[in-house]
């Protein structure tokens, strides 16, 4: 059974378009909040180790308070330093526990351990450089990471004097708290309407025929509405008796 | 220092974590073991206090005793006496392998099907999905750890490769619940699988079949990538099997 359409359709569209953007805003703003004193910190990995760690610090407080007053869409927020020249790197990540304290998140970041996070490695941290400076990945298994199935949002911090990439700022969102929020707005569209990534990985849907985190085969045809929003978009299907 | 062993280092908690094992002495044993195989332990590197392992492992003092005994037995372990004493790692040249295969003799033959056997339902239930599930650019990733276990200059290498390869087949599959399987098989199982990775004929011919298993996913061909799956689980049991006869010196 189709739920009844509660807007004309283009209107549902439209309607499910905007709460797309405004989700992903709210990854967004966290991010470009942030880009300044991740640049300062990692600027002054060149300098003197106290210079260094105070601005490390500034950063760890900034980045736990922006994520306590942000969006609580964004369970996680750091930043992950590209390896530098000297071979330094850093990482500065939080999260909100399980009783919604945000916290130090910690990982096994020993490159002598098979099984280390080797985040550098990661397609959240690939998907951003220079050229790209901001990328949504997922939803994935945060494999090292969190072990969680997340979304992320990656912001790329440059260089002042070069502009070569010199670390990533990252919000992480639950896939289960994306695809509750979403689905809502799918159900007044018309017909099976999916949200999905460039992989055309499914995000949410109105219908149990696509689930979350599935490929749509490249063989089953399917409508783009052409709607984009960073690299998602809504595809639909005529409605199957 | 000691006090903040477990939850300073992130891939602690994972080894110091419950023991579920109708052996918790042999369990102890195998996931110490694993952490130095998986190179989470580092030779010198001293363990937490007793009564803290056995309140993270779930054992008794007893068990736990029993568990750091046969790693003594086995030359891994050394315990010293007095103001700075406790467990310490204790590596040696060739003393991994060689622990490694006196605790597969211990085993037995219904033990190593067992393992062989969890790999099996692993692999195969991760293979089915990733054909469907894996995008390509994963499928590439698949491919280049394939690479990366075939021309590894140094063991160290190709562990990590043999490892990360599951786990990004489990990534791929987009399944959080088989991930942690995969993980807890490989801290559990990672003395294990460090030994078999060390040995170039094994190493050869889990590079064909886990080519083979990545083709058949980037022809979204179910059936041949159960069947890779398959081969290669079934090969990685008998080739446990036979080291282990072979540790008895009287395998055919």
């Amino acid at each position: 059974m189709q739920p009844p359409a509660t807007h004309p359709v283009d209107g549902a569209v439209a309607s499910a378009q905007r709460a797309v953007k405004e989700l992903l805003g709210e990854g967004l703003d966290t991010l470009s909040t942030l880009e300044i004193y991740g640049r300062l910190a990692d600027t002054q990995t060149n300098h003197k180790a106290s210079s260094r760690d105070q601005a490390i610090a500034l950063f760890d407080e900034k980045c736990a308070q922006t994520l306590e007053a942000g969006s609580s869409l964004v369970c996680a927020l750091g930043y992950y330093s590209a390896p530098g020249v000297d071979g330094y790197t850093w990482v500065s990540a939080w999260k909100r526990n399980a009783a919604g304290k945000v916290v130090r998140s910690i990982f096994d970041l020993n490159p002598n351990h098979d099984l280390h996070y080797e985040y550098t490695e990661a397609q959240w941290f690939c998907s951003v450089s220079p050229q790209t400076t901001e990328a949504i990945t997922g939803p994935f298994v945060d494999s090292g990471g969190s072990n969680e199935y997340r979304f992320t949002i990656a912001r790329a911090v440059t260089g002042a004097e070069d502009g070569s990439l010199i670390g990533v700022i990252a919000a992480d969102m639950m896939a289960s708290m994306v695809e509750s929020r979403l689905r809502q707005e799918l159900r007044p569209i018309d017909g099976q309407c999916a949200l999905v990534n460039s992989e055309r990985r499914v995000i949410a849907a109105n219908t149990a025929r696509w689930p979350v985190g599935s490929l749509i085969p490249e063989d089953q045809l399917v409508k783009d509405l052409g709607i984009r929003s960073a690299n998602w978009g809504l595809v639909t299907a005529p409605f199957l008796p | 220092m000691l006090s903040s062993f477990v939850t300073s280092h992130g891939g602690q908690s994972v080894i110091f974590s419950a023991l579920d094992s109708a052996n918790p002495a042999q369990a102890v044993a195998s996931r110490i073991q694993s952490a130095i195989s998986l190179g989470i332990l580092a030779d010198g590197q001293a363990l937490p206090p007793e009564p803290e392992m056995a309140t993270n492992f779930a054992i008794t003092p007893f068990a736990l005793r029993e568990g750091l005994k046969l790693l003594r037995d086995e030359g891994l372990l050394e315990t010293r006496r007095g103001r700075n004493g406790g467990s310490f790692i204790r590596l040696r040249e060739g003393g991994q392998n060689a622990a490694a295969t006196q605790r597969l003799k211990s085993l037995s033959a219904v033990d190593v099907r067992e393992i062989g056997d969890w790999r099996l339902t692993l692999m195969t239930g991760t293979a089915l999905l990733a054909v469907e599930r894996a995008s390509k650019q994963q499928i590439s990733q698949l491919h280049e750890l394939v690479g990366r276990l075939e021309h590894s200059e140094t063991l160290q290498i190709s562990r990590r490769a043999h490892s990360r390869f599951h786990l990004e087949l489990v990534a791929s599959s987009q399944s959080v619940k088989l991930h942690l399987a995969e993980i807890s098989f490989q801290t559990d199982h990672g003395w294990l699988l460090g030994s078999v990775v060390d040995r170039v004929p094994y190493r050869t011919k889990a590079a064909q079949n886990f080519e083979s298993l990545v083709d058949a996913i980037g022809r979204r061909d179910t059936r041949a990538a159960m069947e890779a799956a398959k081969n290669h689980c079934d090969y990685f049991t008998r080739y446990l099997l036979q080291v282990r006869l072979a540790a008895d010196g009287d395998w055919k």
